[in-house]
Parts: C-alpha cells; structure tokens; sequence
C-alpha cells in the first residue's frame, strides 16, 4: 500500500509532525468534512449577535420604508395598506386632470441642487482639509495629537447650536456685516445667509472633521524620505506635492471625499436654518413628506431613490477602482 | 589642482539640538574629494557619516564651515538646485510609479523632451542590466533590483557627484560582492565622482580610490586603501581596519625618518617615525599580524608562547601571549600545505622588518 493511499485512509496522521502547518491544515479539512462543518457552525453562533442587531437596526427600518415607499398614503399621514407605484411616479410626473402623467422636474431640481450643493462642500472641505491635514503632519508629534484634537472639537457641541451660531455671526444685523458696515467697508449687508452660499458655509464647517482625519492618516503614514527623494531628483516643493504626496495621500482624500459628500446629500439641519427654508436640499424635502404633506410614501421613496443614487455611484466607483487595480496586475504578469 | 576638486569641506560642523540634547554629528570635518574619483566615508554607526551626505545632498544646512562644489559655494541652495543625486539607504522608490515612472522623475524634473526621455530611460535601464523591467512597479521586484533601479534613477540626470548611503548593506553576501563590482564598472563607465557611505572595512579598502575614516563626527585620517591600511595614524584607524597589534612603547631616539623604540621587555625595536617625538615619550606602536613572523632567531625581539593556532586556509593566526604586551597575533601565509610552523605551547620568537612598525599619534 502506497503512503498516499495510508494517507486517505487515516487522515489525521501521527508521522505528519514534520509536515509544515498549511499543509496538515489541507489534510485535515480533506479527511474530516465533519469537524469543517462544526467549526463553521461555531462561527456562524459567534457571528449571530452582531447579525441580529445590524438586522434589527438596518435592514427592519429599511424593509419598512421600502414597503411604505410602495403604499398609498393616507390622507392625513400614515398609509393605507394598498399597493400602489405613485409615490415613485410622484418623483418625476404630476398626474393630469385627465389622469394622464406630464413631467414635472421640481423634485429633480432639488436633487439636482442638492448634488450640487454637496460637490461644492466636498471641494471646499478638500481645499481647506488636505492643507491642514498636511499642515497637522508636519509638526513634531507631540504638538500632533493636540492638532487633531482641536479638530474634534466642534463635534463636542450641539449641530442646531452651532448652527445658531452661525446664524448670529452670518445675518443681516449679524457680528460680520455690523463689524464691516461700523468700519464703513460696506453700506448694504452682504448677502452671506439663506441662500447657497449660507448652506455650504454651513456644511463645511459641519463635516471637514470628517476630511480632515482621513487624509492626515493616510499623510501621517507618508514615508517622508520619498518626498526627500523627489526633492533629491529635481522637485521644487510643488512638484513633490503633485507628483508624491497628493498620489500617496489618494485613499485618505477619497475616503474624506466620500465622508463629507454623502452626509451632505442628506443634511438637513444646516440648510433647514442656514438656507432659511427657501433652499430646499433631499432631507428637507423628505423631512417636509413626513411632516406637512403628511405624505410618507413619497417621503420614504424619495430616501430610497437617494439611497439608490448614492449606493449606484459608490459602485461604479469602486468598479472602476478595481479594473485600475486589475490593469495592475496585467502589468505584473506581462 | 584647484579645478580637479569636486568637493570641498571646510571646517563643517553640524550640531542637532540644543542645551542637554545636543548632538555634534560632525565636527570640524575638512576634506577635499577630487573629481570623478570613488570616495568612501568608512565609520561605525552613528559617526555621522549620513549626516555628512545630507549636507552634501541639501537635506540639512552646516552650522559651520562651508561646502564648495566645483568652486560653488553651496549654501543656502535647495536640494532641486544642486547637481547632486541619492541612493538612499531605504531605496526611497517611489511605491506608485513603475520602474521606467522612477528613472524618468529626474528627467521629467529637468524638462527633459519626452523622446529623450524615453531613450534615456532605456540607456539607464540598460546600464544597471534592468532592460525590460520597466512596467513593474517597485514592490515586485526583489531588494537587488530594487537597489539597481534605485542607482539607474539617481544617475539619470547625470550628476556631478553620486551619493549612495549604504547602498548594499540590505543585500545578503553574494549579491553585496556582485554589486560592489557593479558599481566600479558604472563608476568607471561614467566617470561621475561617487560619495560612497559604508560601514564595512573590506567594501571601503576594496572599492575605493580613497577613504576617510570617521569617528565621533570627526574625520581621522583621509587618504587611499593601501595608506590607511599600511600606515594608520592613530589607535582607532589602525583597531577599526582589519587587525592590528599594538605594543607600548617608549622613544630612544627618532628623527623625522625612523627611530628606536624600546618596548617593556627591554627589547629595542627600529620602526618608522614621524615629527615631534622627543627620547623618552611613551608611544604606541601598530603592527600588523601578516607583516610579523614566526621566528626561531634567539635574538628575536619579542618572545612568547602559542596560545592559539587559527586555520584559514589561505593562511594561518598565531596567538602568540608574550609577556609584558599580552596576547600577540601573527597571521603567516600558508604556502606549504598549511603544516603549522609550531604547536601549542611550544615558546616561540616574533620578528618584523622595521617599515612595519607604525607609530600612531594618539
Ligand atoms: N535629525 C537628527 N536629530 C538629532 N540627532 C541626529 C539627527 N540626525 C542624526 N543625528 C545624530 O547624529 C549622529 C550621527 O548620525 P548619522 O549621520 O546618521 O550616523 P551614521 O550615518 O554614520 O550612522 C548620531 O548620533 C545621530 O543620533
Ligand atoms: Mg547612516
């Protein structure tokens, strides 16, 4: 009898001690399918608690406005228990006297403006983040920590108090424009609240914690000797930036990128105070289904066309990230 | 003579922090490194021999003293400014460009036309026998490549002067001997001088034209392989490369030539001398193990007993103890089948021609 046949026969083998670890690992998972199935059994038990509360806290609320979304709203809130697509039509059409769908783009719009509003806060939290980001993981670090930790900070107070702050330091009769008309620089207040300009002030400031700490991670973990090397070969300071440290930082700025754009899309504190309600973004508009229009199904399908919005733009993201990532390693075998 | 001098350190010194922490990484260093020649900085770890690069690289600034290159003062110019390039001691490859991405950094730096570019690149690659490789990216190479494509990217730009910081000491032993050959032969194909940091005495006395030897931030000696080997100038030069015996002993006569030595057994030894010995001075006296022998002459003049018998194929160490000096080595070449000359125990005479006598200025 050959010792392979010895082998399959009596799968865990007293001799095999000198065997290197992966493979008596091979061997036992092909001889003992039973003891496989109740490790797997073991994991799937200890995976058990986290599943439930991520089913409890995830998946129920969002099966429940999914099913709302396909419900007919009731005419003072709440829903009736009836099928119905209108909530999704509602998105893009107004039914006609005659019942007939004309295209509507109100609500497009403020997607639309929302998306815009959220990609000038993304590049305005980017200008101001990556250079203090940069900025913090340049200093010695024991003045490091400090630095994070004064960027921490405004998540210390209330966002509705910080907002009111805002509005004090931003109205007409505000500490900025009476600070610049007593100085006789301006006659009329600047226009700096409810409108535009007012909610992405306020979205900056509310979310550029979240990319400032990405981007120093990725810097504070820069191996600064390449910029050294860049310096070395010719680079001026500028160069070093664009051709190393911005390239080497990449998943640190996509990843602040993507933390401020997507709470952004759905704020709705800032621009309910700082847009003054006449600026509507997605959140207040489904924020205003629950409330005054009492009309939850349009309400809970306008999250989930955003919700579906976000998801589709993640993944073609992250698709195109991985066939960069796959032309990488044709370059490896060519 | 002056226009053949590509380097010119005067007086540099470069102090890192202040009050308690203070560190004097060099002091006081004056040496001249002459165009296109192989210039090692040779020393233990921490004797400041990087630091000694990063002022010539511009990463660092002296706080005294002036660095001249070609004539030019180098004060105050940034590291993109000067002529310069790095093999850094990590590699420093930069992790998201390909091989080809790296040699043409400097290039592209320069504003270098992109056809040249491309042909250069080739050369480059070519030069450091990595044609081909130019599509991978650095972490798929192995630490040997990494270090080629390394040198290949600092001499794209064609320098004036080379700086490689430990360039082999991450290599094992076979690919470390074929690299040192390696970069004799791009040293001498390209004629740059090179500013070579090692802390191996083998790799210094073999690869250089010449050497400094460096302590403490101080430069001890400066001159070629065969200079700092034959004749070691003091104490820490003469321990530091390859082995050495020394022996106390006291002046009788010197002139500027040669002297007479008297060691503590009484015997007078005759060996060469240097200015400002005075009869009676206590010395030190460096001998090496393979310029003494095995002797059987009664006069010889020292004497003592083996210890120790060392086989090492090419040749043979004798650890001779003799009284008043302590443990002796002679290291004898073995040129008849490596038969021991004597055993252990056996009391044996130790002689050496006078030129083999060093005094060392302590
Ligand atoms: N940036 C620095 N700050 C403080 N001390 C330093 C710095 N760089 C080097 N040193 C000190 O200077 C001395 C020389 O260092 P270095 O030039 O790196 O030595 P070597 O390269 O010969 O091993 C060491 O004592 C080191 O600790
Ligand atoms: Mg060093």
């Amino acid at each position: 009898m050959s010792t392979r046949e010895a082998q399959a026969e009596r799968p865990v083998e007293p001799q095999a001690a000198p065997q290197s670890a992966p493979q008596a690992a091979k061997g036992a998972m092909r001889g003992d399918l039973g003891a496989v199935r109740r490790e797997m059994a073991r994991r799937l038990a200890l995976l058990t608690p986290a599943m439930g509360i991520i089913i409890l806290v995830m998946v129920v609320p969002l099966a429940l406005m999914l099913t709302y979304s396909f419900l007919t709203s009731a005419r003072y809130g709440g829903v009736i228990w009836e099928f119905s697509t209108d909530a999704y039509l509602q998105f893009l059409f107004v039914r006609d006297l005659d019942d007939s769908l004309l295209f509507n783009d109100t609500y497009l719009r403020i997607f639309a403006r929302s998306f815009g509003l959220s990609l000038a806060t993304m590049g305005v939290a980017l200008l101001i983040g990556f250079p203090a980001a940069l900025f913090i993981a340049l200093q010695p670090p024991k003045y490091r920590t400090m630095l994070i930790f004064l960027v921490t900070i405004p998540f210390w107070t209330n966002l509705l108090v910080r907002n009111y702050a805002w509005i004090l330091l931003l109205r007409d009769r505000g500490l900025i424009n009476n600070t610049l008309m007593d100085l006789g620089v301006i006659s009329q207040p600047l226009p700096l609240i409810y409108n535009n300009f007012g909610i992405t002030l306020g979205l900056v400031y509310s979310f550029i914690p979240f990319m400032v700490l990405p981007i120093y991670a990725s810097l504070e973990k820069l191996d600064w000797r390449l910029v050294e090397a860049a310096y070395d070969l010719g680079a001026n300071r500028w160069e070093a930036l664009k051709r190393v440290i911005i390239p080497l930082a990449k998943p640190g700025i996509i990843a602040g990128s993507v933390l401020v754009f997507v709470p952004s899309l759905g704020a709705y504190i800032t621009p309910q105070l700082l847009g003054g309600g006449r600026n509507l973004m997605i959140g207040n508009l489904i924020q205003l289904q629950f409330g005054a229009s009492q009309n939850w199904p349009f309400g809970a399908a306008l999250a989930f066309i955003l919700l579906a919005i976000v998801l589709l733009a993640l993944v073609l993201w992250a698709l195109r990230a991985r066939r960069s990532g796959t032309s990488l390693k044709e370059v490896e075998i060519g | 003579m002056a226009e053949n001098i590509a380097i010119d350190l005067r007086a540099v010194s470069k102090v890192f922090g202040s009050g308690p922490d203070e560190v004097r990484a060099l002091d006081a260093v004056s040496l001249q490194i002459r165009d296109g020649e192989f210039f090692t900085l040779l020393g233990p770890s921490g004797c400041g021999k990087t630091t000694l690069l990063r002022l010539l690289a511009g990463f660092e600034q002296p706080t005294q003293g002036e660095i001249r290159l070609h004539g030019q003062e180098l004060s105050g110019l940034p590291p993109f400014r000067r002529p310069v390039n790095t093999v850094f001691q990590s590699y420093a490859l930069f992790p998201h460009m390909t091989v080809a991405q790296n040699v043409s950094f400097g290039l592209e730096m320069q504003g270098t036309s992109k056809a040249e570019i491309g042909r250069r690149v080739d050369e480059m690659l070519e030069l450091v026998k990595l044609a081909g490789y130019g599509r991978r990216k650095p972490a798929q190479l192995s630490g040997g490549q990494q270090q080629r494509v390394a040198l290949a990217r600092a001499l794209a730009n064609r320098p004036k002067v080379l700086l490689l910081d430990e360039p082999l000491s991450a290599l094992d032993l076979k690919l470390r001997k074929e690299m040192q050959i390696e970069l004799k032969r791009l040293q001498n194909d390209t004629g740059i001088t090179f500013v070579f940091v090692t802390h191996d005495q083998e790799e210094a006395l073999t690869m250089s034209d010449r050497l400094v030897v460096m302590d403490s931030g101080k430069a001890l000696q400066i001159g070629s392989p065969r200079e700092i080997y034959e004749h070691p100038e003091n104490r820490f030069v003469a321990d530091f490369i390859g082995e050495t015996n020394l022996l106390v002993a006291r002046v009788d006569s010197a002139d500027g030539e040669s002297g007479t030595f008297r060691l503590p057994s009484g015997a007078r030894v005759q060996g060469r001398s240097r200015d400002g010995l005075s009869a009676g001075a206590e010395v030190t006296l460096a001998l090496r193990p393979e310029r003494a022998e095995l002797s059987d002459d009664p006069d010889a003049p020292l004497r003592g007993r083996i210890e120790n018998v060392v086989y090492f194929g090419t040749d043979t160490l004798y650890q001779v103890s003799v009284n008043e000096v302590g443990l002796f080595r002679v290291r004898s070449q073995n040129v008849n089948g490596g038969m021991a000359a004597a055993g252990i125990g056996s009391t044996v005479g130790i002689s050496f021609a006078p030129d083999a006598i060093q005094v060392l200025r302590d």
